[in-house]
């Protein structure tokens, strides 16, 4: 359906702070959600984004517009592994912000529909999240005092795992 | 409503990707919900709705719209709403939960996740966290350069803690389990004790495992249509 004469398309994408940011539209092509839109001819010049500010946005866009320039998996069986490499360290890269900027990238993804970028944050949330005690998770994830169990609450969650006092 | 969660029982597009590739369908990225939904031969739920405990029949989401708030965070909510200094990770989407907690380990889920706060407390008893339950014996041993984490129980490494925690996970899918993957253990009695109660699973892996009553359990799993099995020897009269 897109052909390369597409990729000259531009889109402009407004963030919830009326940011604009032109792109070209195999760009935002990434998103499924934009994708979507395109294909049903529902999408103006303008796609404003009101829940997602121009900070999360920019990291969005440097994110698809670096995947759109690489080889796809699914099209191609034999990409030069460079490629694979490179979007590798580049998403380990990416990964390296701080927790609300995950949470708003992540959230933000979501609403996309960047199934990758979700993936991505969803993993890198679950690792550090991996092999901490709940307080280390607690601290990780600024979770507030008020929503912790009752200790008998968390003495009967205990309790469910038996498996662990043989 | 302070409480509630937003749940989506219902498959999301991401769900129905994940199966999708798992089933290395190719180009399934290019689908929408619904055709995608189809081609795997699952029914997706239309309409609009909040889910309640207990419910099986939910709603169903389509893409959002550019115009939908952040979800529960819109109270309040200004034009530039975003700038709220203090992020609540409880508001995420269940399936964004799930997605996590996905990838965190079933172990650690039950043990420490769960005790966290009460949000991740409910939310992992939300049978959408356990439809997918990846349970391997040998991971921390295998697969991690240092030791057993000092975060978990040593006890949890035993074949028969590793058969509780596969049976507790079970109990907390309720029935919803569709794909689960064992490695590096199982008993007689597991395979049976998964049949009974997933009788929507749809793909089996076993690994690294002797495996017997395969041919009874098949019968308890009518939608089941993948099977995995790697390095395991298996009772000739359950290969039929």
């Amino acid at each position: 359906m897109s052909t390369s004469s597409s990729s000259s398309k531009k889109i402009v994408l407004k963030s919830a702070d009326n940011e604009t940011f032109e792109i070209d539209e195999i760009v935002a092509l990434e998103s499924q959600a934009i994708k979507n839109m395109i294909e049903d001819e529902c999408a103006d010049n303008v796609i404003p984004l009101g829940n997602i500010d121009s900070k999360t946005l920019s990291k969005i866009i440097e994110y698809c517009k670096k995947h759109a320039e690489s080889p796809k998996k699914d099209d191609n069986a034999d990409i030069d592994e460079k490629a694979v490499e490179d979007l590798k360290s580049f998403d380990a890269e990416f990964a390296k912000v701080d927790m609300p900027l995950i949470q708003d990238i992540l959230m933000a993804a979501n609403f996309l529909n960047i199934d990758n970028l979700i993936g991505l944050m969803c993993r890198t949330i679950a690792d550090r999240i991996k092999g901490k005690t709940p307080e280390e998770i607690r601290k990780i994830l600024n979770i507030n005092k008020n929503d912790l169990l009752s200790p008998e609450q968390e003495a009967k969650a205990r309790e469910e795992n038996s498996w662990a006092f043989d | 409503m302070a409480g509630d969660i937003i749940m989506d029982n219902n498959y999301t597009l991401r769900d129905l990707q994940a199966i999708a590739k798992q089933r290395k369908i190719k180009g399934y990225t290019k689908y929408r919900k619904l055709e995608l939904a189809k081609l795997l031969g699952i029914i997706v739920i239309e309409g609009k709705g909040k889910r309640t405990r207990g419910e099986t029949q939910i709603p169903p989401k389509i893409l959002p719209l550019p115009e939908v708030t952040r979800t529960s965070t819109s109270k309040s909510k200004k034009q530039d709403g975003m700038k709220q200094t203090t992020r609540n990770w409880l508001d995420l989407p269940s399936d964004l939960m799930a997605n996590i907690l996905s990838r965190v380990g079933v172990i650690e889920i039950l043990w420490n996740v769960k005790v966290v706060c009460t949000k991740w407390h409910e939310v992992c008893k939300d049978p959408y966290v356990w439809r997918v339950i990846y349970i391997d014996r040998g991971f921390y041993e295998n697969y991690r350069p240092y030791t057993w984490p000092s975060c978990l129980p040593i006890s949890a490494r035993s074949s028969k803690a590793t058969v509780e925690i596969c049976k507790q996970a079970v109990d907390r899918s309720q029935g919803e389990l569709v794909d689960i993957t064992l490695v590096q253990f199982i008993d007689d009695g597991i395979l049976q004790y998964i049949a009974d109660r997933s009788s929507k699973l749809r793909r089996l892996e076993i690994a690294l495992s002797d495996i017997r009553g395969l041919a009874t359990a098949f019968k308890k799993l009518p939608l089941l249509e993948e099977l995995s099995l790697y390095q395991g020897t298996l009772l000739q009269e359950d290969i039929e």
